[in-house]
């Protein structure tokens, strides 16, 4: 008989549960700000939007009036109702126009029906009036897109809440849960070998502790008979007392198992998870900022880049920079809680600095400060602080972390401040986190591993390739894309793909090709409408990537080395497709291709149950 | 979980601002839109004629009474494509350089040949103005007053801000219920453990995660209680080791 082991559901509902309520608590006051909101800006914008209504009937009005001056009665005049659609098209203000003569006939109006404010056309001794009718389809618009921003808002705060729950309990309190189940199931056969845990909080800690004075109970009682032994043995001259105290103690000996004699609760070395924590925050503040980057470089000039390669290279340069901090990180600097905080701080101001930044250059320079100290910092946190996450549950966070809530937060706020201040924002917010990414946990004292340089294998080369599309589309042709001018619908765009990578199984390498090559048919935009088609693309892209890190991840020798190879991979396809004119769903097709043929290159077979 | 409640208050209320300062800021654009175009137009009608746009007289005129037509526009200008300012309806401003902040926008100007800066508070929006030949032969800008949209942004900041006032406490207090309530029932079995393993009571099963847990603590007592009994009992034994010695000796 074992002792009961930790319900997954009971540790799933929780998440599940808190998700909902924070999502309905905050779609509600989202409700209420925006009624107070309306409230207090309709009148001004309903003003404002009759004032243009009304320069625009001026205008058109004082057009008629000077034909009528010069004798051209309205009746004559050629092209009188495309002449006002035209205008009512290109005025977002005006509904429709019409021109009503002195009998109170219509001598031409662009819907049946206009009504409106009136102005008068005279001229030449006749009279007529133009009717204009007023409409705010820019509000409309607008309370339409900002009630869809605001649902985003409340489901992202409701994943986020979720998955903080969700991965506290799968990260910290089921561990904590396991080990005190395991701990009890060794004392009830007869194992006192177990100890207290220092870093459980809550009933788990007190259960433990509980546990541990169960457990000492039995060691005084072994300690009483250790002292009864050792009297005997005192005044045992030839050994006979010895044997026959040996005879007594053998049974209960073998029977039971001691770690030591020392009293009092012995406090287990802390085994924890805060290392992951801190590098997915920090992930998700620094990746926030992917949305913007390529976004910012397009509207600068540059006197020696080609106009393919201005999306692309700050994102080298960062990606390059990335690099050579994470290789600083590993080494002994990364030991330094103040050197992390150092970076911390210079990873705020590279980002809002940007708020002030006008020139490519400068740019190029910031994302590389951004790039050199985020790697420096996940290096560190990875290799000197404790984790005991696997790679693929690692990585299935950091795509939570960087790909779905980071570029839904960007989105959500360039949406409601703008693209420079949101960098700005980004800043505050880098600055806020920097004491919790530098101190947030005892580093380890073990000697991280030298670097390897080992060949790269088969998994490694899968994933480099399977994931370069995915990092083309969330670094540059989705902000450089529909994004442009759309944040919330490119941010949209970038957590749909990480949304499909998170669900992906682990898929073998035919199966991630033919992800891919859905995704590069969806480039060619098959629907006829860009957006849609888009929106597919993403989606079959982050199922093949995500697929192809569920796999190989594990198996992969330099899987960090390979995902940071796939970022420069997507980052040159995009450009050097650019500049030769080619479609990026060409050398997605080629990588595709690449990948697929990687199912007969090496068998390696998925992990179908680890899925 | 009271922190994510708190950005998600608080991105919610940026975007409800935002949004309406956005939409502030569109109105007043295509306020300016069609005054820009129809200005345009006629000023690209009469360079057409063959004359240098500095020599067009009537621009003064037509800018002068676009002015005076809408008490929103602060002023209107047109300038050379090297900067310089040609009509004005500042006139005293006539054959000045346009500032930085301008050069900057018309350089960097985007989509329809529009370029917007905010100056002062005001919203400066302009157009290239071309010839026949699609060459740029000057710029247009209106400024417009800023002022309405600045009131109306104060309003809806006040407005949030009252909202806000009693929308984030009940919202972070029914947050916390949830969290309190979810909390004492998920740590309940953990609980009557503790509570069982401490032997201070000895509670009834409440659910069928209760009694496992209560079944385990049992397990784990009923070992740890033989075991005491078995040290306790083994070093009864072995002090007796001593004395049946001395009875045997005696």
């Amino acid at each position: 008989m074992t002792v009961t082991q930790p319900d997954h559901a009971s540790v799933r509902s929780p998440a599940a549960i808190i998700g909902v309520v924070v999502a309905i608590v905050v779609g509600l006051s989202a409700w209420f700000l925006l009624d107070a909101g309306l409230r207090r800006s309709a009148p001004a914008l309903e003003e404002a939007t009759r004032t243009g209504a009304a320069t625009v009937g001026q205008a058109v009005a004082g057009q008629f009036s000077h034909a009528l001056q010069l004798g051209i009665p309205l009746d004559k005049l050629p092209g009188i109702e495309p002449y006002l659609h035209r205008i009512a098209d290109s005025s977002p203000q005006v509904q429709g126009l019409a021109i009503i003569d002195a009998a109170g006939k219509t001598v031409a109006a662009t819907a049946e029906g206009v009504t409106g404010e009136s102005f008068p056309i005279a001229g030449d001794g006749t009279s007529a009036t133009l009717v204009v009718a007023g409409e705010s389809p820019l509000i409309d618009q607008a309370v339409r897109q900002v009630r869809i921003a605001l649902t985003i808002a409340a489901v992202l705060c409701g994943a986020v809440a979720g998955g903080i729950l969700g991965g506290f309990f799968a990260f910290n309190l089921a561990p904590a849960h396991a080990r005190l189940l395991g701990d009890m199931e060794r004392v009830a056969s007869g194992d006192f070998t177990p100890q207290a845990h220092d870093e459980d909080r809550g009933p788990i800690y007190a259960a433990s502790r509980a546990l541990a004075r169960s457990i000492d109970r039995v060691k005084a009682a072994r300690r009483n008979l250790v002292e009864a032994v050792a009297t005997i043995r005192a005044i045992d001259f030839d050994g006979s007392l010895g044997r026959r105290v040996d005879a007594i103690l053998k049974p209960i000996d073998s029977r039971y198992a001691f770690a030591d004699d020392r009293d009092g609760l012995d406090v287990a070395a802390p085994r924890g998870s805060g290392a992951v924590w801190r590098v997915a925050v920090l992930l998700c503040v620094y990746a926030a900022a992917f949305p913007y980057v390529a976004n910012f470089a397009i509207d600068r000039e540059s006197a020696v880049v080609p106009t393919a390669w201005l999306p692309v290279m700050p994102l080298l340069a960062e990606l390059g920079a990335a690099l050579a901090g994470a290789l600083a990180g590993r080494s002994r600097a990364g030991h330094s809680s103040a050197l992390l905080a150092l970076a911390g701080l210079l990873l705020a101001a590279a980002l809002g600095g940007t708020y002030w930044c006008r020139t490519y250059d400068v740019f190029v320079m910031l994302r590389a400060a951004a790039g050199v100290c985020a790697g420096f910092i996940v290096a560190a946190l990875l290799v000197h602080r404790p984790v005991e996450q696997s790679r693929r549950g690692l990585a299935v966070l950091l795509i939570f972390a960087a790909l779905f809530a980071a570029p839904l937060v960007s989105g959500l706020y360039a949406e409601a401040i703008g693209r420079r201040s949101g960098f700005m924002m980004l800043g505050i917010a880098a600055l806020l986190i920097a004491p919790f990414v530098a101190y947030g946990e005892a580093r380890t004292d073990r000697t991280p591993p030298r670097p390897t340089i080992a060949a790269a294998t088969l998994p490694d080369i899968l994933l480099a390739l399977a994931t370069a599309p995915a990092a083309a589309m969330v670094l540059v042709v989705l902000p450089a894309g529909i994004g442009f001018d759309n944040y919330l619908l490119g941010s949209g765009a970038a957590a749909l793909l990480a949304l499909a990578a998170l669900i992906a199984p682990a898929l073998p390498p035919l199966g991630c090709g033919a992800a891919l090559l859905i995704g590069a048919a969806a480039l060619h935009d098959p629907l006829g409408n860009a957006v849609a088609s888009t929106l597919v693309a993403c989606a079959a892209l982050g199922l093949g990537g995500g697929a192809a890190v569920k796999s190989c991840v594990g198996e992969a020798r330099h899987p960090w080395f390979s995902i940071g190879c796939a970022a420069a991979l997507g980052l040159a396809l995009t450009g050097a497709t650019s500049e030769a004119g080619l479609t990026l769903a060409l050398a997605v097709t080629i990588v595709a291709l690449l990948v697929a043929a990687g199912q007969f290159l090496g068998r390696r077979p998925a992990e179908p149950a680890a899925a | 979980m009271l922190g994510v409640t708190c950005a998600g208050l608080a991105l919610c209320a940026a975007l409800v601002f935002g949004s309406t300062d956005r939409v502030a800021l569109r109105t007043a654009e295509a306020n300016i839109d069609f005054l820009l175009t129809q200005l345009r137009d006629t000023i690209e009608a009469n360079a057409n004629l063959g004359l240098q746009l500095a020599d067009v007289r009537v621009v003064q005129d037509l800018i002068e009474r676009a002015k005076a037509a809408d008490p929103q526009v602060v002023a209107v200008e047109v300038f050379s494509p090297e900067g310089i300012s040609l009509f004005n309806t500042d006139r005293g401003s006539i054959g000045e350089a346009i500032s930085g902040l301008w050069r900057t926008a018309v350089r960097y100007r985007v989509e329809n040949e529009r370029w917007r800066v905010e100056e002062f508070g005001n919203i400066v929006v302009g157009q290239a103005i071309r010839n026949d030949f699609g060459e740029p032969i000057g710029n247009l800008a209106i400024t417009v007053s800023g002022a309405a949209r600045a009131d109306m942004a104060r309003g809806v900041l006040t407005g949030l801000a009252w909202q806000a006032a009693w929308v984030a406490p009940a919202a972070l207090l029914a947050v916390l219920a949830v969290l309190l309530v979810l909390f004492g029932l998920s740590s309940r079995p953990l609980t009557r453990l503790t509570e069982r393993l401490a032997g201070e009571a000895a509670p009834l099963p409440d659910g069928a995660a209760t009694a496992a847990y209560l079944a385990d603590a049992d397990r784990v007592r009923l070992s740890v209680e033989r075991a005491v009994t078995d040290f306790d009992r083994a070093a009864v034994e072995v002090l007796k080791v001593d004395e049946s010695d001395d009875r045997d000796a005696a």
